[in-house]
This record gives C-alpha cells, structure tokens and sequence, in this order.
C-alpha cells in the first residue's frame, strides 16, 4: 500500500475573517439601514418588505460565520487557553494565541460598550509572529509588551460599532482592550476567559497611565509588571 | 449584630493580604457581603463595577506608595490600609442602596446611611479576616459601632472631608485614630510609637 502523501496544515485564520468580516458588514449595514430607514413610519406592506429584507441581509451575515466557524473549529480546538507568553516559540503558540486574541478583544470590546465589533485573527497571528522572532528569552511582560504595539501596528481591531453616547474614543477603546487582553493572558493563562472582565475594568482604570505609554515598549512592561498580579 | 466580627469571605487558596489585591476576589468578597447584609436587613445594592475597579487600582498604587520598609510596622499598616481603601470607597461611592424596607428602622445606622453602613462593614470584615490570619488574633468592634450619633458625625465628616473616614474606622475598630493627618501613614506611625512609649514610661 502506497503511504498517503500529508495534506499541507490548512490556516483557518484568514478564512475565519473573510467570514467575520461579511457577518460584521451586514450587521453594520443593516443598523446603518435600520437607522435610515424611517421603518415605523412607513406603511404596513412596505414596513414588512424592508423590515425581511434587513432581516435576510442580516442572516446571510450570521450564516456565512457559523459555517466557517464550524469547519474552523474542526481545525482547531478553540476553546484551548492562550499559550503562557514567556513560551513565544512554542509549535501551537502562534494558532493559540491568535483565537485567545481574537475572542478576547471581542467580549472586551462588548464590555466596553461596543455593540459588534471586528477582529483579525491573522493579524493576531502576525502580531505573534513578529514577537515570537525577536524576543525569545525576554520577560513575559516585555513579551507583552511587544505584542501590545505589534496588535496595534497590524490593526487587529479593525472596527467597532459604538453606541452614539460612547464616552471613549474608538482608539482609545482599542489600546483598553488591547491591554486588557494581555493583561489577562500574563495574570493567568489558563484562567484567562475568567479573569478578562476584571482586566479590562483595570485597563479601563489605567486608561490615562495607557494614553501616556502607549508608544513606549519599556513603560508598558512596568504597567504590565506593576498589575499582573492584581487581577 | 454583635461585637465580634462575623467573617463569611470567598474561599481562596492564597493569604487573604494577597486575594485582596487582586480585583476579581475584592469584588466577590463586596458581594458577598452585600449578599449578607440584604439576607439581614432587606437592604439591596447596586455596585457600580467600572467605578469600584478605578478605586481599587488608586487603592493599589497609594498601597505601594506608603507601605513601609520595616516588617514591625505590619500590624499598623494593615489597620492604615484598611482605614484608606474606606475613605476611596466613600470618597467615590460605587453603591446605591436601594428603597428601604417597609420595616426599616431609622434609628439603626444600617438603615440611617445604608451605603456607608455597608462599606464600612466590609473594610472592617477584611481587617479583621486579615489580621486573623497574619497574626492569629481577634478583633471585635468598638461600642460606638452601634451608636447613631456617631454615624451622624461620621456621615457628616465624610461629606466634608472624606480623609475623615480613616479616623472614624479607627474609631470602629477600636484603634486610637490620627485626626491631624489621617491619610499618612509615617504620621500614624509616629504617633503609634509615641504612645507605645508613653505607656513604658508609666509602666516603669
């Protein structure tokens, strides 16, 4: 018997966010619509027409992420913990961390306010990547914060949308978020959807200390350091 | 209520003078002393979650700031620290008591400041919890913890000046409280020294 050849590792990343990426435009697009769209006051049939038609837009969305959920999570076990970030060089670090990142900055972005937002799981997976090549054998926290500016330089927040009495900027937003992430993943990894509400209510706290440091890799270490074990 | 200190926090595999500066525990163990009080006295709360966690990270911050070098000042400074996180917590306010029970009677300090009462209660629960567990003693609450018109005093104090609280848990916890500079804790402990002093010299 001929051995079978092995198939190449399929990345779901990029698939996932083509998905996420349709879902989040049609529910944009359907509360831009929603917005606009003067539904209560029109009449009866032309209210039912546009209200199906806002409602199939929306589950074309919907439909397109559950499927390439489903065949994502055959590929990869979403529900494992984000690696520790003293381990960057780690086989399955980079997959790990990007899904952690991704759903993370989610349920942070939703804790902030945010009524959908969309995250790049491959920049998530960039941002790793640039780190894990330069910084193996530095602190976790310096690990972190490299991985800070590199998730802000590869744009893993792409968008969100906001209600219109949102007190923070949508950068602003973001670096919280960001930060509350990481912050979360170096307090304890293996608790890390369990400690994320209290680490973004932190990061939320520390938003001027974030403002202030935001650029500079040595003063978001010691932020990192000064807070780790306070979550 | 009585005098003693009824302690009912989370559980946590780690000593409490860790657990509570950590935000996740802090706020389990306000809850659950929430949850206590309305088991009690049929007052409910609503915690204001984004408030209490800015306190907690200035409570932090001024925690390291003031924390002292010498180990035999450890005692005091858990008292200090107690006394401080209860003057954030009023200063900023992250509760909101909800309409009094049909049977509240006013005349009760839970009922005449229902948000004071309770946080009040809380820091002197940690306090005491802690000091049990660092130096395995216990702690019980002073008389004037049941007095209304100490309440009234300490309400309108801390309406002024929020400093004031750390006197009055003093007060509470039956320690000699530092009027002049309440929130300093070199100050404090200049005058703890002093009258550790004082009663060796009237001893000898």
């Amino acid at each position: 018997m001929t051995p079978r050849p092995t198939l190449p590792r399929l990345d779901p990343a990029p698939l996932k966010d083509m998905a996420r990426s349709l879902r989040f435009v049609a529910e944009r697009g359907g509360r831009t619509l929603q917005k606009s769209l003067p539904l209560d006051v029109l009449p009866d049939p032309a209210a039912r027409v546009a209200d199906a038609a806002l409602s199939t837009v929306l589950k074309v969305g919907q439909k397109a992420e559950q499927g390439v959920s489903a065949l994502a999570h055959a590929l990869l076990d979403d529900d494992a913990p984000p690696p520790p970030l003293d381990h960057a060089a780690e086989a399955e670090g980079e997959a790990r961390f990007a899904a952690a990142a991704h759903d993370g900055l989610r349920a942070a972005l939703a804790q902030l306010g945010a009524e959908s937002s969309l995250v790049s799981e491959t920049a998530a997976r960039r941002a790793w990547a640039s780190v894990a090549e330069a910084g193996a054998g530095q602190k976790d926290s310096a690990t972190a914060a490299a991985l800070f500016l590199a998730l802000s330089a590869h744009h893993a927040v792409r968008e969100a949308i906001w209600p219109e009495d949102m007190s923070l900027s949508p950068a602003e937003a973001a670096r919280v978020a960001v930060f509350a992430v990481l912050l979360a993943m170096l307090a304890d990894a293996a608790q890390f959807h369990g400690l994320l509400p209290a680490a973004v209510d932190i990061a939320l706290a520390l938003r001027a200390d974030l403002a202030a440091t935001a650029e500079d890799a040595t003063r978001l270490a010691a932020l990192f350091d000064e807070f780790r074990n306070h979550v | 209520m009585s005098d003693r200190i009824d302690i009912h926090l989370p559980e946590t595999a780690e000593p409490l003078r860790d657990a509570i500066r950590r935000l996740r525990w802090f706020r389990q163990a306000l809850d659950r002393q929430l949850e206590d009080l309305r088991a009690e006295t049929g007052l409910g709360f609503t915690v204001d979650d984004r408030k209490l966690a800015q306190i907690f990270v200035n409570w932090l911050r001024e925690v390291d700031a003031q924390k002292p070098k010498d180990a035999s000042a450890r005692r005091a400074y858990f008292d200090f620290v107690s006394g401080l996180m209860l003057r954030d917590l009023l200063r900023e306010m992250p509760l909101q008591a909800g309409p009094l029970p049909a049977n509240a009677d006013l005349s009760q300090p839970e009922y005449f400041w229902p948000e004071g009462f309770a946080l009040t209660l809380f820091c002197l629960n940690v306090r005491a919890a802690v000091i049990e567990q660092e130096f395995n003693a216990e702690t019980t609450l002073a008389p004037e913890f049941f007095s209304l018109r100490q309440w009234w005093t300490f309400k309108e104090n801390v309406a002024q000046d929020a400093a004031t609280a750390i006197g009055f848990f003093d007060v509470f916890a039956g320690n000699h409280p530092d009027w002049q500079m309440p929130d300093s804790f070199r100050h404090r402990l200049n005058n703890v020294l002093l009258a550790q002093a004082t009663t060796q010299r009237l001893a000898d």
